[in-house]
């Protein structure tokens, strides 16, 4: 006979794991994840861990203010220690940039609960000593948005879950899922089949393929990212510093090491090798922007796969004609920061019905509808 | 030289002017390299790396400076950048993983130590050294890359390398180029040694180089440049193998055929596993003043494969061994020279493998497995290991290469990933197929043979040795036990990470070996795996019972300055707005 669950959730990332944790805690006793490969494989192990509520949309803006709250309890909701610091998101301002979309940004920003603030120039050396201040205006600043590690979440994830009697398949891709006739989802692996009353998709880019064979098409596709990792130095630099005029986002870590990204034309495929022009083009850009880095060794260079939409914001909620096939996929780089509050509202909608407000707006219908939540500027330069 | 002054944390000292700020300070007894929190021990003899990351110093202010890459001046303000009393007593009591073992045990305990933490490195305080611009200082300079496009580029100048460049027979006007991380005089004594091996293995004189050849009359004769002290960091897809050439430039280079003889890092796995103060390989003893190890009165050699005489003079004018441990079975002559280049007496030249060393926080006893059975103790304060080589290099798990000479027949096979990755035709060969010396210095004709074929010559099938026949030629050499390490025994240098860890890890749940790894950093430090991998998988599989496959190997397979990166001159696609 077929094992039944309450819940089967596709994809042990960020989002899947989240979710399985939320739920369970709520009191759903019989939740199982299904992952294809290893646990946190995906994007989930690959990032580097930034939280920010610094957006340019007031519905991404609300969503992020909820999801932060929820990352500063979320140590102790564990029992385990997810190292989250919070010492802010730094965009810097060169004057050859549009200097006014900055204070546009702050205004949407302060009008939506996020109190981001403007740094003079010597007050963002503080923040960054070393940065280039030629031509340095300012900077926008959140002294709430921060740096998580998120290896220590999955783990942290792992360990409740099992705690909580949920289970996790690793090694067990989910090839087809089947509605049928009373309702109940089937999942097909090659370990055999699954039952649940309700499935949830958090399978990143590789969403669309599962959505497809109930008809449902998602506009999620696969875009590479990489990052790179410098030797540790003297730990000095708080903040996540991002510049949208070098393109370059980079922190450092609390073991000193810099980990940063700098925006490059990347293949739209899954293909996780390094690219030697990434690396070249990050050396350029990161010795402008913070120039005493030309003396620092880099140690290792990654990549992980992106889940792009048109808006660049993720598809979250149940399915229009589906509503036990929920969706929880095409973060398009901003899905860890939004995770917490992403588990939160989907329990809520499997525990009550009720698709929480925050989350409406993600929902699939809105391409549609015609309401993409398109940010002003940010993401389309490449910013994580 | 004349001394100058200078002061070290508030104490006045004296050293020689122009010399590195780390030979400065060590000269005075202060060591910066690899210093250990956990273990409480100096790790500069043997770190991966030697400018480790530890070797960043302020000087006049002005924080993370490389100690190795400043030359002293008089009056300099030398500063640490960590107090030592408070980090090693963290250290003391952590576990795996320096930071993630104290900071995921409760939030009050991260927030505690990281605090601190903050405050011993007077972050923000009044001595904050980063109020002033970080880093400024500095003797690098950078130079623009340089594109190099060989008709064959030999990928180590070790034996099979050079075996590879001597048996290459190609037309007229083509052009070779032979990289090695190693200094010139090295890859001498290596042409020197593989004259000796092929003679002494029989192979047919027409493709070994011959005994009057120097190597820059093999360069010549094969129009072949050699790029020593040149690593290769990368070699990337629909691109090119990139190199850095010292520290300061990087070199693109696109052949049309490449032969990879990298054998890769010296390591002896047992001794890694116990990887104490005291026990060293012989490439990094050589790369080290030879001041530090003068107070050594014990010090002991165990020599895994017959290297070379130029390469045991270095070691002897670094070292005089007490005894020498053979882990092969030598010739009379062989032990001779041996014994005249050292200086000692036949009966000290032990036939037996070393199968582990003990000792606390320093070596004390070296334990041997006797060739003719049995195992005995020596004392030693000093252990080198020399010529135990990696059957596979990171280049050749970069380029998702397996085997790529067939093993029985010696026979190179097409490459699937490897060939597309790098545009040109790729043969591994030499000891990254074959840990023995026959048959890696085969494989290397037979490669080189490959590619003067494909290049347009005539084969000389009539000349290529049978492997058989030069096997049956040569005394087999005896497989001796390895001992067992003990629980204490360190499979990760960089980031300390011991047997009884990984061990505790698995029983708390950390169950796979990527759990294990992201939150115990190993693989994740330095060297990136490249020294403890093997370790490791062997050590999870006693564990677990469960096999694993090898990790994704990531470039730069060296530490890559961003400034000479940044200095290359590659055409980059923007980001679509």
């Amino acid at each position: 006979m077929t094992e039944q669950f309450d819940v089967a959730v596709i994809g042990a990332g960020i989002y899947g794991l989240m979710t399985a944790h939320r739920l369970l805690t709520m009191g759903v006793r019989k939740v199982a994840v299904f992952e294809m490969n290893y646990i946190g494989s995906g994007q989930s192990s690959r990032n580097a861990g930034g939280i920010r509520a610094q957006f340019a949309n007031p519905h991404t803006i609300k969503f992020m203010v909820a999801a932060e709250n929820e990352w500063r309890s979320m140590t102790r909701e564990l029992g385990y220690n997810i190292l989250f610091t919070q010492d802010g998101y730094l965009f810097s301002c060169y004057d050859d940039e549009d200097t006014e979309l900055y204070a546009l940004h702050r205004k949407l920003q302060n009008e939506n609960g996020v109190k981001s603030v403007w740094l003079e120039p010597d007050a963002v050396a503080e923040h960054v000593p070393g940065i280039n201040r030629e031509g340095l205006v300012g900077a926008n600043f959140h002294s709430l948005d921060g740096i998580l590690h998120h290896d220590a979440v999955i783990s942290g994830l792992i360990f409740s879950i099992r705690r909580n009697g949920g289970k996790i398949y690793e090694y067990t891709p989910v090839s087809k899922v089947e509605i049928g006739h009373d309702g109940k989802a089937t999942l097909h692996t090659p370990n055999g089949n699954f039952q649940a009353d309700y499935v949830v998709n958090a399978t990143a880019a590789y969403a669309p393929g599962i959505a497809s064979g109930l008809g449902i098409s998602l506009p999620i596709k696969p875009v590479r990212r990489e990052l790179v990792v410098t030797e540790p130095l003297q730990f000095f630099m708080k903040p996540m510093l991002v510049s949208l005029k070098y393109g370059i986002t980079i922190h450092q870590s609390l073991r000193g090491e810099f980990i940063g990204h700098t925006s490059i034309a990347e293949p739209e495929n899954f293909d996780l090798k390094a690219s030697f022009a990434f690396m070249v083009k990050y050396a350029r850009d990161i010795t402008k922007l913070l120039p005493f880095m030309k003396n620092v060794r880099i140690v290792r260079q990654w990549a992980g796969t992106y889940d792009m939409t048109p808006d660049n914001s993720p598809v979250l909620g149940p399915a229009p004609s589906i509503p036990n096939f929920i969706n929880a996929a095409g973060s398009s780089g901003h899905g860890f920061m939004m995770a917490p509050a992403v588990g939160k509202f989907i329990a809520e909608y499997i525990t009550t019905g009720r698709v929480n407000e925050l989350m409406r707006p993600f929902s699939l219908e809105r391409f549609e509808k015609g309401e993409p939540l398109t940010e002003l500027v940010l993401s389309q330069r490449g910013v994580l | 030289m004349a001394a100058v002054d200078f002061s070290y944390n508030g104490r006045g000292l004296r050293a020689e002017e122009g010399v590195t700020v780390a030979e400065a300070l060590r000269s005075n007894g202060i060591r910066l390299g690899g210093r250990s929190m956990r273990l409480r021990v100096w790790r500069d003899e043997y770190h991966p790396l030697k400018e480790v990351p530890s070797a960043w110093v302020s000087i006049d202010g002005i924080a993370n400076i490389n100690a190795y890459r400043v030359r002293l001046k008089g009056g300099m303000k030398i500063a640490s950048q960590t107090r030592r009393s408070l980090l090693a007593l963290i250290g003391r009591y952590s576990g795996t993983g320096f930071y993630y073992r104290n900071f995921t045990r409760s939030e009050f305990a991260r927030n505690f130590f990281f605090e601190r933490v903050k405050k011993v490195n007077d972050y923000g305080g009044p001595n904050d050294p980063w109020k002033s611009s970080p880093g400024a200082v500095s003797e690098l300079v950078f130079e623009p890359s340089q594109e190099m496009a060989p008709d064959v580029l030999i990928v180590g100048a070790g034996r099979s390398g050079l075996a590879a460049l001597a048996a290459l027979n190609l037309p007229e006007g083509r052009t070779v180029i032979l990289v090695d991380a190693l200094p010139r005089d090295i890859i001498e004594g290596n042409l020197r040694q593989l004259v000796l091996d092929m003679k002494g293995d029989a192979f047919p004189p027409e493709l070994c180089p011959a005994a009057a050849d120097t190597l820059d009359g093999l360069l010549k004769k094969k129009n072949a440049t050699l790029l020593d002290g040149t690593t290769i960091f990368g070699a990337f897809e629909g691109g090119e193998y990139t190199a850095a050439r010292g520290y300061s430039k990087i070199l693109l280079l696109k052949p049309s055929a490449a032969i990879l003889c990298t054998g890769s890092e010296e390591v002896k796995p047992v001794f890694q596993k116990n990887d104490i103060p005291g026990v060293i390989t012989s490439r990094t003893l050589l790369s080290m003043p030879p001041d530090l190890f003068q107070d050594r009165k014990l010090p002991v050699l165990c020599l895994e494969a017959p290297l070379s005489v130029n390469y045991l003079s270095r070691i002897s004018a670094v070292v005089k061994p007490t005894h020498i441990f053979l882990s092969f079975n030598a010739d009379e002559e062989y032990a001779a020279q041996l014994s005249s280049v050292f200086g000692i007496a036949g009966q000290d030249i032990v036939s037996g493998r070393p199968s582990a060393a003990y000792g606390t926080y320093k070596v004390e006893t070296l334990t041997v497995s006797l060739a003719g059975g049995g195992t005995k103790q020596f004392p030693t304060d000093l252990l080198v290991l020399a010529g135990r080589r990696q059957p596979r290099s990171e280049l050749a798990l970069l380029l998702s290469l397996n085997s790529m000479i067939d093993a029985e027949t010696g026979m190179p096979v097409p490459a699937v990933n490897g060939g597309m990755l790098c545009g040109g035709d790729v043969y591994a060969c030499g000891s990254l197929v074959y840990q023995d010396r026959t048959r890696s210095i085969a494989s290397a004709l037979v490669a080189a043979e490959s590619v003067s074929i494909k290049l347009g010559m005539k084969g000389r099938s009539e000349l290529m040795p049978s492997l058989n026949d030069v096997m049956t030629k040569r005394t087999e050499i005896k497989e001796l036990a390895h001992g067992q390490p003990g629980g204490k025994a360190v499979v990760c240098p960089c980031l300390d990470v011991t047997i009884d860890d990984m061990r505790r890890l698995y029983s708390e749940g950390y169950e796979t070996i990527n759990r294990m790894r992201r939150f115990s950093g190993l693989f994740m430090g330095p060297c990136q795996g490249a020294r403890c991998y093997r370790n490791v998988f062997e050590e999870y599989h006693s564990i677990s019972g469960k096999q694993i496959d090898l990790p994704t190997v990531r470039p730069p397979l060296v530490p890559v300055y961003l400034g000479a990166l940044a200095l290359t001159d590659i055409p980059i696609e923007e980001e679509k707005k």
